[in-house]
Order: structure tokens, then sequence, then C-alpha cells
């Protein structure tokens, strides 16, 4: 059974990086990191750090939640390379509580965590 | 309707498989299927999955496999699931709407309430209350293992059927099993062990009833069209498919065993154009033996032999890979395992790789005077109702 398990043991962030694959033979990006490319099957990977920055592609909010619990806003960002070759989309959570700070198309960054991804809206 | 044909096949190890994804389980069924047929997965125009627990398995396999953007349709029919994903598939193509799908099944046993596929408490009640009036009981809330123990009670009662008899079944399926490294039990029994195992439910030991098994198997269908312009050799033809289907009282007048089987049976066989003789003269096959007591009926409802008769085919080596007529050459379900979803399409992988005298198969291959004819079926339970599916192949058109 071990011989299918093909989730890699890897961290999932490098300090504020993603920590994901891309294969070298179709050039598709893997994260989380597996064993084989989904798209053309192929074994032979390249390392490859994803971020810190990124744009938001969409969000939202839950409204309905306990009373207690936090107002989290949510949604998915492009993540780029630091040469802006290659990107991932990544879903996750923002750093503020206030809807307004939060637009289509504004600059994120990728924040260091070990349990959550989240993102840090930066200034215009 | 047109011609179809499988020409590939894939099956994962079965067995408890609780540490893998759906889509660790499913995809190297998929691949190896791919890679049997030899052809590039991008001819592949659409799939079928069976799966009873599996919401959405079918399109994480097919993102993992490569095929993602085809139609993906989720098959849900208790223990028939995968049988019925490969009969939508057939028909998929045999109306002339694709000329090429992947039938799958897939199942993590864990993730499978018996509220599903049979069982809970809402079924019960239900259930209970078709139950009055009806000389057949409603298997007192003692599950699937309880119903074949009552088949197998009154098929001892109405045939002088011994325990011995539902036992050797076992003894065959085990044997078959040794030579079948994908199978979960793969230790022969002697018939001893079968019959000192724990009781379930009289007569029925524990190595009498199938166990719960996470798997996957994948086969891939494609038109006459197709394989002629692709130069695919060797395809198994399928000649029928038929389903049927009975309340969960059956038929009070038919005797112990599944009148929905035998209906199934003949109409499945009168398509093909065979009769149960011919299986004797030149084919196989694979049936669905959930319980000791199921397979023994099914010989019987099939019409291999006459009513009350089941014990002689098993107890004269006929259903022994070897024998005059072969059944379960894998093992079956009572040592493959039965991960729900995914058993229907195993059993026509395993008569896809007899068929073409596969390596896979090399250690319990079906004799060549054998290979001519084959059929599979399964029983699914969706609790208050009998639904089964069968199939017959054949090697040529």
């Amino acid at each position: 059974m071990e011989n299918l398990i093909t989730r890699q043991k890897v961290p999932m962030l490098i300090g504020n990086r993603v920590n994901a694959v891309k294969c070298n033979i179709c050039g598709n990006i893997r994260f989380p990191p597996r064993t084989y490319c989904n798209k053309c099957q192929g074994t032979d990977f390249s390392s490859i750090l994803i971020g810190p920055i990124g744009e938001i592609v969409t969000y939202s909010t839950t409204y309905k939640k306990k009373p207690k619990d936090k107002q989290r806003i949510f949604g998915i960002v492009q993540l780029f390379t630091e040469d802006g070759n290659d990107s991932i989309t990544l879903s996750g959570t923002f750093d503020t509580e206030n809807f307004d700070d939060v637009k289509i198309g504004k600059k994120i960054e990728l924040l260091p965590n070990e349990k959550y991804i989240v993102f840090k809206i930066l200034e215009d | 309707m047109r011609n179809v044909g499988v020409i590939g096949a894939g099956v994962s190890p079965f067995g408890r498989l609780d540490a893998l994804l759906y889509q660790e389980i499913g995809r190297p069924a998929v691949n190896d299927a791919i890679e049997s047929a030899g052809i590039d997965r991008k001819l592949i125009q659409s799939c079928y999955y069976g799966t009873c627990g599996g919401v959405g398995a079918g399109h994480e396999i097919m993102n993992e496999t490569g095929l993602m953007g085809i139609p993906i349709t989720r098959v849900v029919n208790a223990c028939s699931s995968g049988s019925n994903a490969f009969r939508m598939a057939y028909m998929d193509i045999a109306s002339g709407m694709s000329d090429c799908v992947i039938a799958m099944g897939v199942e993590k046993m864990k993730n499978v309430s018996m509220a599903v596929v049979g069982g809970g408490t809402r079924f019960q009640i239900e259930a209970k209350a078709y139950s009055y009036g009806s000389p057949v009981s409603l298997w007192a809330g003692g599950g699937m293992p309880a119903g074949f123990a009552l088949m197998g009670q009154a098929h001892m009662k109405a045939f002088g059927t011994k325990r011995e008899d539902f036992a050797n079944i076992v003894v065959k399926s085990r044997k078959n099993a040794s030579k079948n490294p994908k199978a979960e039990f793969q230790t022969q029994m002697t018939i001893d062990e079968v019959l000192n195992d724990v009781m379930v439910n009289d007569p029925l030991t524990k190595s009498q009833c199938c166990p719960r098994t996470d798997g996957a198997a994948a086969v891939i269908l494609m038109s006459e069209d197709y394989i002629k312009d692709h130069h695919i050799d060797a395809p198994v033809w399928i000649k029928a498919s038929a389903m049927g289907s009975h309340f969960i009282t059956g038929d009070p007048s038919y005797p112990p065993g599944i009148s929905t089987d035998a209906d199934t049976s003949r109409k499945v066989f009168k398509i093909a154009g065979v009769e149960p003789k011919d299986f004797y003269e030149r084919g196989f096959g694979e049936c669905h033996d959930c319980f000791s007591v199921s397979e023994l009926v099914h010989y019987e409802d099939f019409g291999f032999c006459k009513k009350g008769e089941g014990a002689n085919m098993i107890n004269d080596g006929i259903v022994e890979i070897d024998g005059d007529l072969p059944i379960n050459p894998s093992g079956g379900l009572l040592s493959c395992g039965h991960p729900l979803g995914a058993t229907g399409t195993r059993q026509i992988a395993e008569v896809f790789w007899q068929m073409r005298k596969d390596k896979e198969v090399a250690k319990r291959q079906v004799p060549d005077n054998h290979l001519d004819i084959a059929f599979t079926h399964t029983l699914g339970q969706p609790w208050l109702g009998f639904t089964n599916v069968m199939h017959v192949f054949s090697r040529e058109l």
C-alpha cells in the first residue's frame, strides 16, 4: 500500500513562499507536490518556490457565523514566482476584517504560517 | 445498436486502504487500463464510475489521470454500481454518442454507510412496514449476512444441502485467490477451517461472508469502428447487457434463491444467443459470491443445474478453474473482497484478462476451450429492492 501513496512529505510553505514542483516534460505546476504530473503522468520534476507576491482574483466573507468567531475574509489569489514566469492560484484568508480593504486586482503578500494560508493586503 | 468491445483493463490491489486517497486508489487502475489498451488517453470521451461513498471521486481520479474535461457520471446502485457504470458506458457507445469510454469503480468502504446501500433506521422501518403479511421475513434487522443465512437454511431444508457444501465454495474461492496477487485474502483454507471459523449467522461463518474492502477497477470500451480505425488487437466483445430488479420480498413462490437472477440470466443469455449449456462447453464466468450461499444459488438460478442441485456443482469440481464450467477464477468477492462500486468492473477486468490470456491471470488461467464466451453478474441490494446486472462477452464478434 505504501507504494501507492503519492503525497510527498514536504513542508507546504518555505518561509513566505509556496513549495511546489514543476513538471520537466509539460511544465505543469503541482501544489501540493505529488510524485507524478496529473497532466502528462510524467515523474520528472524540478522544485519551484512561488510567491510571496500575488494578486487577488476573487473574495468573499461569511456572515452566518457564531458571534464569537472573527469576521474572516477569504478568497483566491494568483501567486507569482519572483521572475514572474510562473504562477498558481491559491485559496486562503486575508489578514483583515475590513471588507473595504479587499479589492479584486489588489496586490497581496503570502505570510509565513505553518497551519494556514494567510495573505497580507499590500498598499497600492 | 453498434458493436462495442472492451480493449483495456486495470485493477488496483484490493484491501484495507484507509491511508490512501480516492485518487491514489483509482489512478493506478485507470492508468493500467489505458496502458493495456495501448491507446492515447486523449481518445477517451466519457467516464462512468460506480461508487456508493465516493462523492466526486471520479472527478478527482480523472483530474489525476489527465482526463479532466470529459463528461463524468457517478453511478450509485449498491453492489451493482460498478457493473451499472459499465452498462451505461456500453449504452453510451452502442447508441452512437461516444466511441471510447472508460468505466470505473472505486470504493473506500469506511465511507460507505449501510444506510446508503441498505439498512439504517428509516429504511428498516419502511422495510418492516412492507413485511407485514409477507411470507418472507425481512431479516429482522440482521443485515446482509442474515438475509443470505435465511436463504441458506431454507435451501438446506428444501434440498438437503449441507453446511459443508457452502463451506466448499470458500475452499475453492481461496484456492483461486491464492493465485491472484490483487485479492485481499490470498491464503488457502481447509473445509474444517471454514466450518470452525467464527459463526456470523448460521450457517454462515465469517469466511463465508465477503470482506468490506477498498479498491478500484477500470475498463476501456470502444466502438467497432474505432477499434478498426485504431488497429486494436483482440478486443473482448460485449454480446449482451441486461438488468433486472425485484422488491426485497422476492417471489414467495420461487424456491430458495433469487428469482430476479433467474429472470435476468434468461434475458441476457437470450440477447447473446447462448444457453446455459453453452458455458459448459466453451465458457466461464464471474458471479456475485457475496456469501457462500449466494454463489451456490446462482448456479441454480442461472440454469447451470436444476434447482436444488447446486451442491453438486461445487462438490463434483464442475466450477473449479479446470472444471467443466469455471466460476470465479479470480477468487470472487469472498477472497478478492467487495468494494461495492468497484466489484462489477473488477469482474469485467478478470474476464478481459482471461479471454486475452493476459499475464495478469497466468497462474489462474482458464483453459483455452472455455475462453469463447463469458458472463459477469452482480447482485445489488439498495435495501428495499434487488438490482442485478449481467453481461455476456465473446472473443468473436
